[in-house]
C-alpha cells in the first residue's frame, strides 16, 4: 500500500507538472518530463502563436474550449489525493506518505484553479480580440454542369492547358464528359 | 506497516534532498529527476514486507548517495533559462 502511494504521488506530481506548462503554454511534452536523464532549460520556450511547430497541424480548425488545458493538472491533484488517501488511511505509518500526497495535492489544485482562471481569461480574451480564420481553402475554377456531353472548349476548362495549369483537374474529369 | 515508517522517512528525505538542490536553482523538480527515488523506494516498500531492516538499510544508503550527488536526478537539475542565455551569452566571441 505504500508503495502505491509513492507511486500515485508521484504521478500525481508529474501530471500536474505537465499540467501547468500545458496551462502556461510552455513547449514540452510528458516525456521530456518524466526522463531521467538530461537538462532542460527552464522556463521552456513557449509555443510560438499558439501553434506547436513540432507536430503537423490539421487542416480543420479546431474550436478552443476554455479549461481544456486544465484538466491533466485536474487530474494530477485527484491523483495525488488519492495518494494522500491510501497512504493515510492505511495506517498511522502511511501518515508521512498521506502528508507528502495532501501537499502535493494542495499545491497542484492551486495550480489547476489559477490554470482554470487564465484559460478562461484568456478564452475572453481571444474571443474578443484574436479569432481564429479559417485554413485558407483551395479555389477551383468554376465546372460546366448541365452540358456533359458537350463540353464547351472556348472557355477553356477542358484543355490539355488545364491539366498544366493548376493540376486541380483529374483524369476523372477528362473522361466523364467524353 | 508500523515497521514502514522508517522507509517513509527516508523516502522523504531523499526527495527532499532532490528537491532542494532543484529548487536552489529556482527551478521545480522534473519528474524524470524523481524517477529514480521513487521507484527505489517504490521497490524498497515491496521490499520491506518481507525483509524491513535491509529495507531500511538500503533507504538510509541511497539517502547517503542522494547527499553526496552520486545517486541518480541527485545532481544539480535543470538550468534556469536566463542563466542559460548568460552562458550562450558569454561563449560568443
Amino acid at each position: 500500500m505504500v508503495a502505491l502511494a509513492m507511486g500515485i504521488t508521484w504521478f500525481g506530481y508529474a501530471a500536474g507538472l505537465y499540467g501547468y506548462c500545458l496551462t502556461k503554454q510552455y513547449d514540452v511534452q510528458f516525456t521530456q518530463l518524466i526522463y531521467p536523464t538530461g537538462q532542460m532549460s527552464w522556463p521552456p520556450g513557449k509555443v510560438a502563436n499558439g501553434v506547436d511547430s513540432q507536430t503537423p497541424q490539421p487542416t480543420i480548425t479546431e474550436q478552443y474550449v476554455p479549461g481544456l488545458d486544465a484538466i491533466p493538472a485536474a487530474l494530477g491533484s485527484i491523483a495525488s489525493a488519492l495518494g494522500a488517501l491510501i497512504g493515510g488511511a492505511a495506517d498511522a505509518a502511511g501518515s508521512v506518505a498521506g502528508a507528502v500526497g495532501g501537499v502535493a495535492g494542495s499545491v497542484l489544485g492551486a495550480v489547476t484553479g489559477g490554470g482554470s482562471s487564465s484559460s478562461t481569461s484568456k478564452a475572453a480574451t481571444s474571443s474578443s480580440s484574436t479569432t481564429k480564420t479559417p485554413a485558407a481553402q483551395p479555389t477551383f475554377p468554376p465546372r460546366v454542369t448541365g452540358s456533359v456531353g458537350t463540353p464547351s472548349t472556348s472557355a477553356g476548362q477542358w484543355g490539355v492547358s488545364d491539366l498544366s495549369g493548376g493540376g486541380q483537374w483529374g483524369v476523372s474529369d477528362l473522361s466523364g464528359g467524353r | 506497516m508500523a515497521d514502514q515508517r522508517g522507509l517513509l522517512v527516508a523516502w522523504g528525505v531523499a526527495e527532499t534532498i532532490v528537491i532542494y538542490r532543484s529548487a536552489k536553482q529556482h527551478v521545480p523538480p522534473r519528474p524524470g529527476q524523481l524517477l529514480a527515488t521513487s521507484g527505489a523506494f517504490i521497490l524498497l516498500a515491496v521490499l520491506s514486507e518481507f525483509a524491513p531492516e535491509l529495507a531500511l538499510m538500503v533507504g538510509v544508503g541511497i539517502d547517503i548517495a542522494a547527499c553526496f550527488q552520486v545517486w541518480p536526478g541527485s545532481s544539480a537539475g535543470d538550468v534556469p533559462a536566463a542563466a542559460q542565455a548568460l552562458g550562450a551569452a558569454a561563449a560568443t566571441p
